[in-house]
């Protein structure tokens, strides 16, 4: 994206290889394919990716593909680990990158969970990548590893920006397996909201009372709209919101 | 000492958000009359809504907010793209995974600035913060919105952006769009500028500060 990065990029033909197919998936069994190459490629115990409130047709929905043994996973459910399990309780807050590491392993539920997920094949060491979408969803990618410390430890800092980049494009390769396609234009929910009063025949006062905005904010979200839209004013805007099927 | 206060410390950290708040009142409101909403003597607004992380900068014998910023992901929603998407070219914005939005970046305005031109120790401290955080995450940018006032500030902390998009006035204030460097040697001239040379962040969480000095000896 910029020329600055260019001397820090990852440049290993396997990491682009792997951009460049999320970029190409479209279908389910592909996601759960390209999660497993992952693991693979970088010598992983186990890779895991979880969306929730997805937009598209299965909207709301939890997102899951993991290379998890099966008996893990049905461990993980009947012991209900959703609740339990401090990597998915950060990672859906925190955009941080979360070092497994750092979780304090004395109290004994976690130190039992860790353990458990050891046993299963799941590795000792951790990170976890949050991803925020564009439609105000979040996805966190976890990968796990068996390597001895030191070697993680050196690892680590060039993992974070690889892992960075593959949470994202896992991301949106989930987004299109849901079908979900990007609009080509993208307004606001406050720009929509402010345009739809205006269809309703309302002025900017009266837009400004019901959203509890200014005058002023409103006409702001509302030029900020005809601009995106390339209208010429107010009502132009309106007719391309119905044309475009933005509602 | 900078805080770091992800969604998961909100509650354990409220003290610094409530006053940073109430610092974001006086500061955009009252002393720059920006277009903001304030209740209750606090500035609030939507993104504040989507979990952003907030950097503090507090004294530490006082225990008092001296200045905060908040940070969000530009894959995510954020001020360029829902706000000031006009400032980019027609239909562009930028959605990048090694790129955060830096945004509501305040100073408490009683602190005393230096009389010789040179940069507010509080300001340097925060700057240092974002370039820490942002090695941290992986980031190799940091996009954020601001005025001429602001310019001159970076110029003096040898942390200047290059420029995208087109100024553009919104409520009367000429605005720039602009992209700051995320890397090792930013972090240095920063340093050397604000005399800060070394980690502002010593999260009470200790891994990522350990997390960071395995970066930075990683990165020699």
């Amino acid at each position: 994206m910029t020329s600055a990065t260019a001397h820090s990029m990852n440049l290993d033909p396997n990491f682009l290889n792997l951009i460049e197919e999320a970029t190409s998936v479209r279908h389910h069994p592909q996601v759960h394919e390209l999660i497993g190459r992952l693991a693979t490629i970088y010598e992983l115990s186990s890779v895991a990716y979880v969306g929730v409130n997805l937009p598209g047709p299965a909207g709301g929905n939890r997102y899951v593909s993991t290379t998890f043994l099966p008996d893990w996973i049905n461990r993980y459910n009947d012991q209900n680990y959703w609740q339990l399990d401090p990597v998915l309780k950060q990672g859906f807050s925190s955009i941080l990158p979360i070092d497994w590491g750092k979780f304090d392993v004395t109290r004994p539920p976690l130190r039992r969970f860790f353990g458990e997920a050891v046993e299963f094949g799941v590795g000792r060491h951790g990170l976890s990548f949050p991803v925020r979408g564009r439609y105000g969803e979040k996805a966190l990618l976890s990968v796990s590893s068996n390597m001895p410390l030191g070697k993680w430890i050196r690892f680590m800092p060039f993992w974070t920006r690889d892992f960075q980049i593959l949470a994202f494009h896992i991301h949106q390769m989930v987004l299109r397996a849901e079908g979900h396609r990007d609009p080509k234009i993208k307004l606001s929910p406050r720009e929509l909201e402010c345009l739809k009063w205006s269809a309703a025949g309302k002025s900017a006062g009266e837009i400004g009372t019901i959203l509890y905005l200014s005058e002023k904010t409103v006409r702001f979200y509302q030029d900020l709209a005809r601009r995106k839209l390339d209208a010429k004013n107010l009502t132009h805007a309106v007719a391309k919101l119905y044309s475009l099927d933005l509602l | 000492m900078i805080y770091v206060i992800g969604a998961d410390d909100y509650i354990s950290h409220n003290h610094f958000l409530d006053q940073m708040f109430r610092l974001r009142a006086r500061v955009f409101k009252d002393r720059l009359n920006w277009d903001v909403q304030v209740q209750n003597g606090r500035e609030i607004d939507r993104f504040d809504t989507f979990d952003p992380l907030y950097l503090t900068s507090v004294n530490e014998q006082t225990g008092r907010l001296q200045g905060s910023l908040r940070l969000l992901p530009t894959t995510g929603p954020n001020m360029l793209r829902d706000v000031f998407g006009a400032l980019l070219p027609d239909g562009a914005f930028i959605e990048s995974p090694l790129i955060w939005e830096s945004s509501r970046f305040c100073i408490d305005p009683d602190l005393a600035a230096p009389l010789d031109g040179r940069l507010n120790s509080v300001t340097t401290e925060l700057f240092c913060g974002v370039v820490e955080v942002g090695l941290f995450a992986g980031l190799d940018t940091v996009v954020s919105v601001y005025d001429a006032r602001m310019a001159r500030i970076f110029r003096r902390a040898n942390w200047a952006p290059r420029s995208v998009g087109v100024p553009t006035y919104f409520g009367g204030i000429l605005t720039h769009a602009g992209m700051f460097e995320i890397s090792d040697i930013a972090r240095k001239r920063l340093g050397k500028a604000g005399d800060r040379p070394d980690p502002v962040i010593m999260q009470l969480n200790p891994s990522p500060a350990l997390f960071l000095n395995a970066q930075m000896s990683n990165h020699q």
